[in-house]
């Protein structure tokens, strides 16, 4: 397994040697009024059963959200620094060692600002093939129904709501305690903050593990390229799927079987292909 | 024509029906300041009116505009609107189609409080990571106490650390080994509130050149400091005194911490049975120097299954110090030195019954005491290069140990004197060449010990003469052991091929005099019959080629294929065999979080030189005995199977296995007891014995309680034959036994502790009825409550029962009462202990078709006052 890291994190070495090369300053959004992190699990494999967890920070401003991974927020801020590169692979390295790999990499490696640029828009950012890429959409509104189920979660008093959303029955528990309607990944819309989301089959969940109020910070744009290619969602997520087909037959003909087998699928994002 | 009239108005009335159904009701927000401006992004709901039921729901738009519709028949609904930023508003409106005007007031931006949650434990990789925090309780001291309520881990009183039923193999501080197998000093040391995190790693190789080429299946725990505990001295002291007998406690601590420089130094003296040298000091390897000359023994009362603390007189004195220094990156430098200083004294009486085939049981009754002072000093010194392509190791371990005890049993008086010293280089040097492993180990040790029992008067009628009525049994032992071995291995891909090549040499000497003496001791020269000098050369070759294929978590399936040619050569005797040892192993993960093991091996065994003896050697006042002058040999068979499993989101981790092993030697020891006396000789006699058990264990921390909660049940059968008064009695022990352990936070203030485990133990001839059957529980619950102001209370319960012990201690409840204070750096506690006063423990035990009943005293009800106090 360990094995299979060292080779994971050499692959996404090679993908974002760039980074720290070109990138442009961070912008300020707006200061930030809430933090909550998020316990995102996904069944990496739904024969076996087996589940990956990452945590995801969302942070809430006035006007403007953002959505990323703690790790690849790490990850990505690491390489900026001088000499950056060469401590990621170092830090990589140890980690592997450790077999904790995963705290460098993550399952959902965009980053999603909500209400951005303006309100009721979405605007993700990510990388393929080592090159920014963003795109930017109306930020879909969720038909959710409401149901009188009650529980707790993390001590919030919690309301259970149903939606389809692009090709799945989510399931969100919502609080009142804090009336902001937001939640995990481009699921929002309800009467207060979701605490916990799951769609029905069981491969994805979000389940908010803390809670911070006033946290302090900015909401920051992160620039960690010179520039974003603009582009539709479903133009990256093709492009996404034809790097990865590339890199797997390339591993193929290289005789490095273990990409094809364990490269990293294009996670979160294939439930976005959903129409 | 009139048909469709009548249809369409039909039509038309249930359009407008349905249009009376589903109201819509809009409007606008707007803010009450501001010139009444639109309230933009603020939550309107459409619920019930009594407010448990939500209907619907949207932002208001950047003009503050919001539409709702209603499907239903309700009269009346409740309009709400709330963000961060204003007052929220509620509204009863009526349930049709309108426009409504919603104003709010701007209010200050309140968030409810911050809550933090992490699950029990995480995990990445076969990495688990338990958060101190979430376990930590104001009443915790060292890690210790933290540690006994993490789910799958179990920690003994000595600080020995098991998970998932198997002992650690490393423990580590920020990543660092610097006490090796001596780490019960740490976790029952280090401060718990110093500890971020406790990271358990499941399947760990400390060698980092095997990383990715080899996985074991042991596990190893790591301790990560807090921030604020790295690079600082940690200093505690503690003194204490009590009453009744006079008492006292002192001990001193300090340990500091870096990436760089690892150190730990204690001192610890106590006359109140707090027995330091087996919870803190003793090394959970069996240390050479125990075999020396440890066939000669004083009879001393046996121990009762209670609290040492309870019982145990002593008065220790013990030192220790340790330090690691990281030279470079990849290479420690870890330096241990331990002195030890004991006495020990201890009064019992036993009845010892032994169960005959065709007669009547026979039964011995000792009164016995004690008196034992143990000096021990012990030096280590240990390099270790660790990087991802190169591995030296290289420990020098010199022991020495002095053992002097007296006593009495009965009119009986016993002396035992046991010097012993041993001295081990360990070597491991290994090179990683991209897939494959080239390595060299050599571990070699030298033993040394004596040992004299002196016995006045000696009970051995048929020795014991008039003018020799005491006797003294002298015995000196020596022993070199080499072991070395090279290895090459190449990994493929999931494969790997492995041959090592072993040269094993071991030479070992004894000589015993038994000699009779007279009442000053002065000696008379012994008899051949009653003397030994035996010597035995044993060597081995092996050539043990392994294959192992591992796909990672899917699957691990390893076949060793030793084969051993051992020379042997004792008295005229010269011999050589060849064994062939496969082994085979299988372990893997079957579905989320579930996991199998398999492992069938066949072992085999050669005596030592303390099975060669033929001349009469006296082990203790009232046995003694010789062997047949024949090697003894052995082989097994074990099978074992297991499932595994564990969920970390909701901490719980659970364990089946079941095991199989058989045992066959060609020789057999049998005694004869005459009287008090045991006889004791070894015949050719090939037997075997069977085990079987299962063990089955639950783990679980249900965070909604605040409770861990832990359950283990075993059970085993033993077969075996059992040589007694020259007839061969095939036997037959059952066990059953079981354990609850549940932690428990009442509140931030309070937690409470159950511990119980009870054990069902049977003994029987086979085919025969129990000879005998006991059924044993021992349960304590104690409390911790915090009282505020730095006051806080400690008691505990204990009971105790055995069904074979007739009377008032049949059953037996102990009560301990602490009281503390806790003012700056300074605790003061006060415990009151055996509250109930309770000055004897009676315990009844089963083992081979004896019975021995123990009655030990106890210390009775006492008091002590301890201070403790940080001096950094």
């Amino acid at each position: 397994m360990i094995n299979v890291f060292n080779k994971m994190a050499f692959a996404c070495l090679l993908l974002s040697v760039q980074i720290g090369v070109f990138a442009q300053k961070n912008v300020i959004l707006e200061p930030a009024i809430i933090e909550c992190r998020y316990l995102d699990r996904s069944m990496k494999d739904t024969l076996t059963g087996q589940i990956e967890a990452d945590t995801m920070i969302l942070r809430i401003g006035r006007n403007v959200s953002c959505f990323y991974s703690k790790d690849v927020l790490f990850s990505d801020s690491l390489k900026r620094t001088p000499n950056g590169t060469t401590k990621w692979i170092n830090l990589m390295g140890q980690y592997a060692r450790e077999g904790r790999s995963r705290d460098l990499l993550c399952n959902d490696s965009d980053y999603y600002y909500l209400d951005y640029p303006e309100q009721g828009q979405i605007t993700v950012r990510t990388k393929v093939n080592n090159k920014g890429v963003e795109y930017t959409e109306e930020r879909e509104t969720l038909q959710w129904e409401f149901r009188d189920s009650v529980k707790t979660v993390l001590g919030f008093e919690c309301y259970l709501a149903e939606a389809n959303f692009r090709g799945r029955k989510w399931l969100a528990w919502y609080t009142l305690e804090v009336p902001v309607s937001q939640g995990p990944w481009k699921l929002w819309g309800l009467p207060g903050l979701i605490c916990e989301a799951y769609e029905d089959q069981g491969q994805y969940s979000y389940s908010l593990v803390s809670f911070t109020p006033n946290p302090g910070g900015d909401i920051m744009l992160y620039n960690l390229f010179k520039s974003y290619e603009k582009k539709s969602r479903f133009e990256v997520f093709e492009a996404l799927v034809r790097h990865r087909e590339l890199m797997i037959e390339d591993a193929r003909q290289s005789g490095n079987s273990w990409m094809i087998g364990h490269g990293r699928s294009p996670g979160r994002k294939e439930l976005d292909w959903m129409r | 024509m009139l048909k469709i009239r009548l249809f369409l108005i039909l039509v038309a009335l249930f359009y407008l029906a349905t249009a009376s159904a589903q109201s819509v009701i809009s409007g606008t927000v707007r803010y009450a300041e501001e010139g009444g401006g639109p309230a933009a992004g603020i939550g309107v709901m459409m619920m019930s009116v009594d407010g448990k039921s939500m209907l619907g729901f949207q932002n208001s738009d950047s003009e503050g505009a919001f539409s709702l519709t209603y499907r239903g028949n309700a009269d009346s609904l409740l309009i709400r609107c709330h963000a961060l930023d204003i007052k929220p508003l509620e509204r009863r409106i009526a349930a049709r189609t309108q426009q409504l005007q919603l104003v709010v007031e701007s209010a200050p931006l309140s968030i409810a409080e911050a809550r933090i949650k992490e699950p029990p434990m995480r995990q990445r990789g076969d990495t688990l990571i338990y958060t101190v925090a979430q376990y930590l309780d104001s009443t915790d001291r060292a890690i210790a106490d933290v540690l006994k309520k993490m789910p799958g881990i179990y920690v003994e009183k000595s600080g020995k650390v098991s998970y998932n039923g198997k002992e650690i193999i490393r423990f580590y501080i920020e990543g660092m080994d610097m006490l090796g197998r001596n780490y019960g000093v740490a976790t029952n040391n280090i401060k718990a509130s110093d500890i971020a995190s406790v990271e358990v790693y499941e399947r760990h190789q400390p060698i980092r050149a095997l990383e990715s080429l080899e996985r074991p299946d042991q596990a190893a725990l790591n301790l990560k400091l807090k921030e604020s505990a790295r690079g600082a001295w940690t200093t505690t002291l503690q003194l204490g005194g009590g009453y009744k007998p006079w008492m006292w406690n002192a001990e001193a601590v300090a340990m500091y911490f870096t990436r760089k420089v690892q150190t730990m130094l204690t001192y610890k003296t106590n006359n109140e049975g707090d027995d330091v040298v087996i919870s803190e000091l003793i090394s959970f390897e069996i240390p050479l120097i125990e075999g020396a000359a440890s066939l000669l023994n004083l009879r001393i009362p046996s121990e009762p299954p209670v609290d040492r603390s309870r019982y145990l007189m002593n008065n220790v004195h013990a030192v220790s110090t340790n330090v690691l220094t990281r030279l470079r990156p990849t290479i420690d430098l870890s330096a241990r030195a331990s002195y030890i200083h004991d006495r020990q004294t201890a009064e019992g009486s036993s009845l010892t019954r032994y169960y005959f085939l065709q007669e009547q049981p026979v039964d011995v009754e000792e009164l016995i005491s004690s008196q034992i002072r143990t000096d021990q000093a012990e030096v280590s010194i240990r390099l270790v290069n660790n990087s991802a392509t190169h591995y030296l190791d290289e420990r020098l371990n010199i022991t020495g140990r002095l053992y002097d005890a007296n006593g009495t049993v009965g009119s009986i008086n016993q002396n035992l004197y046991r010097p012993a010293f041993s001295i081990e280089n360990r070597f491991s040097d290994m090179i990683r060449k991209n897939e494959r492993i080239y390595s060299v180990n050599s571990n070699t040790s030298y033993t040394e010990g004596s040992a004299t029992l002196k016995v006045s008067p000696l009970p051995f009628n048929d020795l014991a003469t008039e003018f020799a009525p005491n006797a003294v049994q002298q015995l000196y032992t020596r022993r070199l052991d080499s072991q070395n071995n090279l290895r090459w291995s190449q990994n493929i891909g999931y494969w790997q091929m492995m041959v090592r090549a072993y040269f094993n040499a071991r030479i070992e000497n004894m000589e015993s005099t038994f000699l009779l003496a007279d009442s000053e001791f002065y000696t008379f020269p012994a008899v051949d019959s009653m003397t030994n000098d035996v010597s035995l050369r044993r060597f081995d070759v092996i050539l043990a080629p392994r294959f192992e294929y591992n796909s990672g978590e899917r699957i691990k399936i390893s076949l060793d294929l030793p084969l051993d040619v051992r020379f042997t050569s004792y008295a005229d005797e010269d011999e050589h065999r060849f064994h062939f040892l496969p082994r085979l192993s299988l372990s893997g993960d079957i579905a989320g979080g579930l996991r199998y093991n398999l492992d069938a091996r066949l072992t085999s065994g050669v005596g030592g030189v303390n099975s060669l003896y033929m001349g009469y050697l006296m082990t203790n006042y009232r046995s003694i005995g010789r062997r047949s002058g024949q090697l003894l040999h052995s082989s097994g068979k074990t099978a074992t199977v297991g499932l595994e499993y564990k969920n970390p989101w909701i901490g719980m981790i659970t364990l089946l296995r079941g095991t199989w092993s058989r045992n066959e030697q060609d020789l057999l020891m049998g005694s004869v007891i005459e009287g008090i006396l045991v006889r004791q000789e070894s015949l050719p006699i090939a037997h075997h014995s069977d085990r079987y058990g299962f063990e089955l264990s639950y783990s679980q921390r249900i965070s909604v309680l605040a409770t861990t909660l832990g359950i283990a049940l075993n059970r085993t059968w033993q077969q075996a034959q059992i040589l007694r008064q020259e007839q061969l009695i095939p036997s037959l022990r059952g066990l059953w036994q079981g354990r609850l352990t549940a932690t428990t936070r009442l509140s931030d203030k309070a937690q409470i502790f159950y511990r119980g485990s009870g054990s069902l133990v049977t003994s029987r001839m086979s085919g025969g009825e129990d000879i005998s059957r006991y059924t044993y529980l021992q349960q304590s619950l104690s409390g911790q409550f915090v009282l505020g102001r730095g006051f806080r209370l400690d008691g505990s319960v204990e009971h105790y029962f055995n069904d074979a012990v007739s009377g008032s201690h049949r059953h037996l409840v102990f009560a301990d009462l602490s009281f503390g204070w806790l003012h700056k750096r300074m605790e003061f506690r006060l415990e009151a202990r055996n509250l109930f006063n309770h000055k004897t423990f009676n315990y009844i035990s089963s083992n081979n078709l004896i019975d021995i009943s123990t009655m030990s005293p106890l210390r009775g009800a006492s008091v002590v006052l301890k201070v403790r106090f940080s001096i950094l």
